[in-house]
């Protein structure tokens, strides 16, 4: 059986069409296949949606943008479903979140509160209560005002897992310790905290506070944010910080992932972490000068200062240098000019006063600068008149003169002739008004000194000297010599040409001598004290009148009194009574002994003679020999302690006990008289 | 700028200190080490006219009192293993701690340090066990940070061995 062509045509393409595409066509239909069954599709797209999804958000944003509106509409939808569902889902995210929010609140408002308190009480809250009176805004808004002071100094990018700081920037007066040490001690520190608390994984390193220094951090996926500051940071640093780390995460999330040690893509977040560099201060907000011009400002302050300092030092030395000269006498000044540094000065001079240039040593001026320019003229100051008194009159040493008020007043002796140069001088001298010369003598009257006609006196009655001549006893020389002192005029005396006579007189011989002078032998009689023979053997050496000296007759008054007070000591008896025991204070005998003794010690010294006193101890006849020896040596001790003890020197007094009684003993007064001791001199 | 953190780790008392003390720059002291277990250094390293900055983690020595902290290890670039050649017992925790290391921060590169060259005649780690450890992988110097032997050329060893991987 034939088939119809057209029909054959079909089957032939269809069977071509098997052969060359048969199993592509197979595919085709089965891709329909899962096309058109949503449930195959949706299982497909499924399994490519999470790769796609990924591939998109690594290439950019375009995907999550795209998926806003949608997950904005799932989250309303989601809510209005079903709220508890979704607060479920953010419960656990949600009690951090606010537990973090007011503990940061609060911790913001307990720092004003201190900071209130700790300026209540000071001087600056002293101020700032002033200025709230002032204004009328009221003290704590003040207090706020400007205490909320802060700096932050350095902000720092560092990579999480690492430690590695990736980007890092400061204020450029803030301490440049190594940021990337620091950045990974912060890292150690974190963990540290971590480890060692056990604190909760979700909850990390906030902030680390030191004094008014605090460092905020803030933790991303990828990143940590820390940011170091000074005073209190605003809550808004909080923000800006989130904020930033947001940026950063999602710019160089990737890179954040993928971080490997390059920091090079990081170096662009630098822009992105200036807005955490927040500073403020308190009350003005200037702009800051910066340093150099501040430094110049300062410089040129202190250069004003110096100059109007040292413009003012000049102008008081200046002052101080005229002072003087108008002070000083002899000078008139007319005339002062400054130019610049230095000083002219005209006037007059008078040739007396001292040089103008001698003063400016006095302070610190430089003499260079100073002009000097003056006329001479004649002062009529008194010291300057004094001066040209003494050079003109010349007057005698023997005057005097007081000048005061123009009155010129001269004492003392001159010539009559000098006393006619005065007169004629005097009122020629400028400043002499009236003279008065009714003190200045011309003679002087010598009588008190009633001199012997073989003197013959002259006198300088300018220079008040004295000068004699002649012959006269020695008496009358040493009698002018005093006397010259009490005559007025006279200045100095001259006697060397008087030839002196000797007399007797001028030996002071006391009463009780005789002396005669023959042939230049001095013959002394009567009686003298050691002192006096000594001191005259002594002086007549001196005498060219005396050859001899006889003192044969001449008896010495203190070997008399010596021999006399021997001769006492010796009549002395002490009497004892049986018994040693005697209160020799109470016994005058004992004192007059004492004096005694004294007195023939002091006697024998001035005379030069040895001297021992030996005291003898006796006593009755009663008793044993032996014992009797024994009390007699007892009592003459007992009475040489008494002598010690008034202050007489052991080395001249000896003791001595008795072997037997003075006398026979007839009855007991004679036994008492017995008990005795007694004195005798040795010389 | 490349920069790798890098920790130092080995028992107590092997000379960690002392081996970066002359090489690296410090602003922290060994306070640091004894109240929180690190003290952080940081040495630049040129190789091939690139620097390198390796910030190194001095991390308190471990003994049978003290292990060193798991989270100071995260993050680490390489490691520097130091042992006391003149205490056996300090390689076996050199080879603890390696092991440690890779199984909390994974295979990183690390170089093993026998320190204190200088007292050899005393030294109880023999060198076939150092052999044996060189077989299986083991970059290892033999330093003496008294003497500077070979510790500047422990921080290039290092330095290259993190270029190559980059």
């Amino acid at each position: 059986m034939s088939k119809n062509p057209s029909e054959d045509d079909t089957w032939a393409y269809n069977e071509l069409r098997q052969l060359l595409l048969g199993p592509e066509l197979k595919k085709l239909e089965e891709l329909t296949e899962r096309l058109e069954s949503p449930e195959k599709f949706s299982s497909d797209i499924g399994e490519v949606l999470p790769q796609a999804m990924l591939k998109s958000a690594q290439q950019g944003e375009k995907l999550t943008e795209a998926m806003v509106p949608t997950v904005e509409e799932i989250v309303r939808l989601s809510i209005k479903r079903d709220i508890n569902k979704f607060a479920n889902a953010l419960f656990p995210v949600i009690g951090p979140a606010i537990r973090k929010s007011i503990s940061e609140t609060m911790r913001q408002m307990l720092q004003s509160l201190n900071q209130v308190l700790e300026h209540g009480l000071s001087w600056q809250g002293l101020k700032w209560r002033i200025e709230s009176i002032r204004t009328g805004i009221p003290f704590a808004q003040i207090v706020m005002l400007n205490s909320l002071e802060y700096r932050v100094e350095q902000v720092f990018l560092i990579h999480r897992k690492t430690g590695i700081l990736l980007n890092h920037v400061k204020q450029e007066d803030s301490i440049n310790h190594n940021a990337d040490m620091v950045s990974s001690m912060l890292t150690a520190i974190g963990d540290f905290v971590g480890d060692s608390f056990d604190v909760d994984n979700r909850q990390e390193l906030d902030s680390i506070q030191v004094g008014d220094f605090s460092i905020l951090i803030e933790q991303g996926p990828g990143a940590i944010l820390a940011v170091a500051s000074r005073g209190n940071a605003p809550s808004s640093l909080r923000n800006i910080m989130l904020q930033t780390m947001e940026e950063i995460q999602t710019r160089l999330a990737t890179e954040l992932e993928n971080f490997k040690g390059d920091t090079q893509p990081f170096d662009s977040c630098s822009e992105q972490l200036l807005p955490c560099m927040l500073q403020s201060q308190p009350g003005k907000q200037q702009k800051k000068l910066p340093l150099k011009i501040k430094l110049i400002w300062i410089v040129v302050i202190i250069l004003f200062f110096y100059w109007i300092a040292s413009n003012i030092y000049l102008s008081i030395q200046q002052q101080d240098y005229i002072n003087l000269l108008q002070k000083e006498p002899g000078y008139i000044i007319t005339q002062l000019s400054n130019e610049g540094d230095s000083i002219s000065i005209k006037g007059l001079k008078d040739p007396l006063a001292r040089d103008p240039r001698k003063f400016i040593a006095l302070t610190t001026l430089n003499p260079e600068d100073v002009y000097l320019q003056f006329d001479p003229f004649q002062s009529l100051d008194e010291a300057f008149v004094k001066q040209r008194l003494v050079k003109m009159l010349n007057l005698p040493v023997n005057a005097s003169m007081h000048l005061q008020h123009g009155l010129l007043a001269i004492k003392g002796f001159a010539s009559e002739h000098k006393k006619n140069d005065i007169q004629l001088i005097a009122p020629l001298i400028a400043g002499i008004d009236n003279i008065d010369l009714s003190g200045l003598k011309s003679t002087i009257d010598l009588s008190p000194l009633n001199a012997p006609d073989s003197i013959e006196l002259s006198v300088d009655i300018n220079t008040g000297k004295l000068t004699s001549k002649g012959t006269a006893q020695s008496s009358w020389a040493k009698f002018a010599r005093e006397k010259i002192a009490s005559i007025e005029g006279l200045k100095s005396y001259d006697d060397s040409q008087v030839k002196g006579l000797f007399d007797i007189s001028v030996f002071n011989a006391p009463a009780s001598v005789s002396m005669t002078l023959k042939n230049k032998q001095l013959t002394i009689t009567g009686e003298a004290a050691t002192d006096w023979i000594n001191s005259i053997k002594t002086v007549s050496r001196n005498y060219d009148e005396i050859n001899e000296i006889d003192i044969s007759q001449l008896q010495n008054s203190d070997e008399r009194q010596l021999s006399a007070t021997i001769e006492s000591l010796q009549n002395e008896i002490i009497l004892f009574d049986a018994a040693l025991s005697f209160n020799y204070s109470a016994n005058e005998s004992f004192k007059r002994v004492a004096d005694l003794v004294r007195k023939i010690i002091d006697s024998a010294n001035k005379l030069s003679r040895p001297v021992k006193i030996l005291i003898k101890g006796h006593t009755d006849s009663t008793g044993q020999f032996k014992d009797n020896v024994y009390l007699s040596l007892e009592r003459a001790d007992y009475v040489a302690q008494y002598l010690f003890n008034s202050g007489i020197s052991p080395e001249y007094i000896a003791i001595k006990g008795m072997d037997a009684p003075v006398k026979k003993e007839t009855s007991l007064d004679e036994q008492r008289y017995n008990r005795r001791v007694t004195f005798n001199v040795q010389r | 700028m490349i920069k790798m953190k890098v920790c130092m780790l080995g028992a107590f008392a092997v000379g960690k200190t002392s081996l970066v003390q002359q090489y690296v720059n410090s602003i922290f002291n060994e306070k640091y080490q004894t109240t929180l277990g690190v003290k952080i250094d940081k040495k630049t390293v040129n190789i091939d006219n690139r620097s390198i900055e390796l910030i190194l983690w001095d991390l308190a020595g471990e003994d049978e009192f003290m292990e060193v902290r798991s989270s100071y290890l995260r993050g680490s670039a390489a490691v520097i293993l130091v042992a006391d050649g003149t205490r056996a017992e300090t390689l076996d925790i050199a080879i603890k701690l390696k092991n440690k290391v890779y199984s909390e921060v994974g295979e990183i590169p690390f170089i093993l340090l026998v320190n204190k060259m200088d007292l050899i005649e005393n030294w109880s780690i023999d060198q076939l066990t150092l052999k044996q450890l060189e077989k299986e992988g083991w970059n290892i110097l033999q330093t003496s940070a008294k003497d500077s032997d070979n510790v500047e050329a422990a921080y290039q060893t290092l330095a290259s061995q993190l270029m190559t991987e980059l």
